[in-house]
This record gives structure tokens, sequence and C-alpha cells, in this order.
């Protein structure tokens, strides 16, 4: 047990001192437990997944295989403060600038918010945050930590489709205990 | 940055980027290519514009959203309008501003990286994996990913001229004019 606690220690801290790592639960703008997405995926969960899709999708297989890890929240506009969503925005993006990240994208317009940096470091894109709050529809907080092929990222994720697979999700062994378990 | 003094005979101004879309007809061309020979400068503008064509076409094929496209097309019309240089067909203004086209390019190629491009690939659920630990992991890799995606199409739409001109479009502009010209691509500012 105190191995284990041990093993778990370490990989977060480990991750913690990857470049491109944001912690995201910083914000605090989005509750994990009540946004309608929480995906957070790790170093050893994400080469399982790389192996599985290895025959299959590999690209994918070599993108998901240089990934540290993946975390992503999505939360319905109506479950967010919009003041305390500029806010955490304004805090995450001071930090993210203080840690030298670079701008790729900022829009501020008519209420929405689009915030995109990358981390580089000696000229590899080793981490990727994006902050998207949409007025009239939902908050979307990004954190890709590890070497990303952003040409591979984009031309991948354009193939995937979000109701599709929150229906296949929900169909997955388990799904419906672990929904239970949450209520 | 150099100035020239080319000016290019007004009916010849059609007749280059006719010819150079293999749009002219025989007698015309046979005119037009006697005229070249007599012209320096006519000649040289035709010079300019295939080294141009042939630099774009060069260029990576990369799609970026559609209002990107079109508000870097309408900010490089305006552009040219503005400095009175008016001429027909989509090669006019990018043929009066060399560094416009490059501009032009380097936009689309920075648009099309910020937006991580549009290449579609068929969607794919398929996990071979029968673990349903990491079965379940690769779809919420997947669906981690379709938000990404979904996230990113907000920021193509959230691009607004503005921020185009302001962001992408002037810092490349300045960033050519400060460089040394690419290989064979004079950079000019003309009038």
């Amino acid at each position: 047990m105190f191995l284990g606690w041990t093993a778990v220690a370490t990989a977060e801290e480990s991750l913690e001192s990857h470049p491109g790592y944001f912690s995201l639960d910083d914000l605090e703008i989005i509750d994990p437990n009540g946004s309608s997405v929480d995906i957070s995926l790790q170093g050893a969960m994400l080469r399982l997944v790389g192996a599985a899709v290895l025959q299959e999708e590999p690209e994918l297989a070599e993108l998901v295989s240089q990934m540290a890890s993946m975390r992503v929240l999505v939360a319905p506009i109506d479950e967010i403060d919009p003041v305390a969503a500029t806010a955490a925005i304004a805090k995450g993006v001071a930090t993210l600038e203080e840690k030298g990240w670079q701008r790729v994208v900022r829009v501020r317009e008519e209420g929405e918010q689009v915030h995109v940096y990358l981390k580089e470091v000696d000229g590899q894109i080793e981490g990727l945050t994006l902050f998207v709050f949409e007025p009239e529809d939902e908050m979307t907080l990004i954190n890709i930590a590890g070497r990303i092929d952003v040409d591979l990222l984009g031309a991948l994720s354009q193939a995937f489709d979000v109701p599709t697979l929150e229906e296949a999700l929900a169909e997955t062994p388990g799904a419906a205990a672990d929904a239970e378990e949450e209520r | 940055m150099t100035e020239r003094d080319t000016s290019v005979c007004e009916p010849c101004e059609s007749a280059i980027e006719a010819s150079l879309d293999g749009d002219l007809e025989p007698a015309r061309f046979a005119a037009f290519e006697a005229h070249l020979t007599k012209c320096a400068a006519c000649a040289e503008e035709l010079a300019r514009a295939s080294r141009l064509r042939d630099h774009l076409r060069a260029l990576p094929r990369l799609d970026a959203p559609r209002p990107v496209v079109a508000a870097v097309l309408e900010s490089a019309r305006s552009e040219a309008e503005t400095r009175g240089r008016r001429r027909a067909g989509w090669l006019g203004p990018l043929r009066a501003r060399p560094a416009l086209a490059v501009v032009a390019a380097v936009v689309l190629l920075a648009i099309a990286l910020v937006t991580s491009l549009d290449r579609t690939r068929e969607p794919s659920g398929v996990v071979a994996s029968s673990d349903p630990e990491v079965m379940r992991a690769t779809l919420e890799t997947k669906l981690a990913l379709a938000h990404f995606a979904r996230a990113n199409r907000r920021v193509g739409r959230g691009l607004s001229e503005d921020l185009l001109r302001e962001r992408v479009v002037r810092p490349a502009v300045r960033k050519l004019i400060e460089a040394p010209a690419a290989p064979g691509l004079a950079i000019e500012e003309r009038g």
C-alpha cells in the first residue's frame, strides 16, 4: 500500500517537473467532479494505448507514445461563473508566461476567450495548453505534456467525433459501474 | 528594401498574367514575345511574376480555415487598392507587392499550424486491446483529441481580420522586410 502510494507520488512529482506540464486544477475553475468531461491520462497508460493501437492506427500510436500526459476538462457554461473564469484564465496566462510558454493565439471577442500556448525546449514542442471560454456554450481547458507533433495532432484529432466517442465510452465494460460509483 | 523605377507598359500588365496562365491567343502571344525583346521592364516583370509563381507553387500546400483565407485575401486586396495599384486578376496585387504574396503564404502557414491543419481522416473506433482498462483509456484518448479538435475549430473561427493583421500579417511583413530576401525573390516596396 505504502509502496503503491510512493510510486504514484513519484510519478506525479516527475510529471510536475515536466516543462510542458501545466496543472489545470490550479486554476480552480472547473470542478473535476462536476465537469461534463474530465480526462486524465499519463505516461504508462498512454504507452499502453499506443501499443494497443499500433497496428490499426500507427499515427495515433506515434502521437500518444510521445506524450507524458494529457488532461482535458470541459464544463458547460451554466456551471461556470464568467467573472471567476476570466480571473482563472488571467491567472493561467500569467503563470504560463512566467514559465516561458509562448503565446500562439489570443482571442478576446464578445466575451469569448481563446488562449493557446506552446512550450518549446530546444526547438521542440514539449507542451500545449489551451483555454477556451465560450459564453454561450462551454469552457474547455487542455494541457498536453510531452513531445508534440502539432501537425499530426491536428490531423488526427479532426477524425474524432465527441458524441460518437462519448457513446462508445458509455458502452465500455465497467462504465455503468463507474457511473454508479460516482453517484 | 530597394527603390526601383519599373514602368510596365499598361497593355502588358494583363498580358503578363495571361501568358503565365497560358491564356494568351497565339497572335497576341507572338506580339507580346516580340515586345519583350525590346522592353526590359516588361521582360523583368514577367520574369519576376514567373519566379513568384514558382515560389508560391513550391510552398507546402496547407489548408487554412475559410474565414482566415477570406480575411487574408481581403486584406491583400485592400492594401493593393490603397496603393492605387489595381490590376486585373489574382496575380495583380501579388505582383505589385511580392512581399505581400509571401506574407499571405506565411500567414496561411502560421494559421494552419495554429489551427493544426484541416486534414481529415476517416474516424476510427477500433480498439485493438481486449483489456477493458486499456480499451477505455484508448477511447478517452480519442475523446480528448476530439475535444482538442473542437476547441481548435473555435480558434479558427475566433481569428478575426484585425487579429490577423495585428498578430500575424504585420509581424510577418516586418520580418520579411528586415530579413534578407529569400533566394531569387526580391522583396520590394514600390511607389
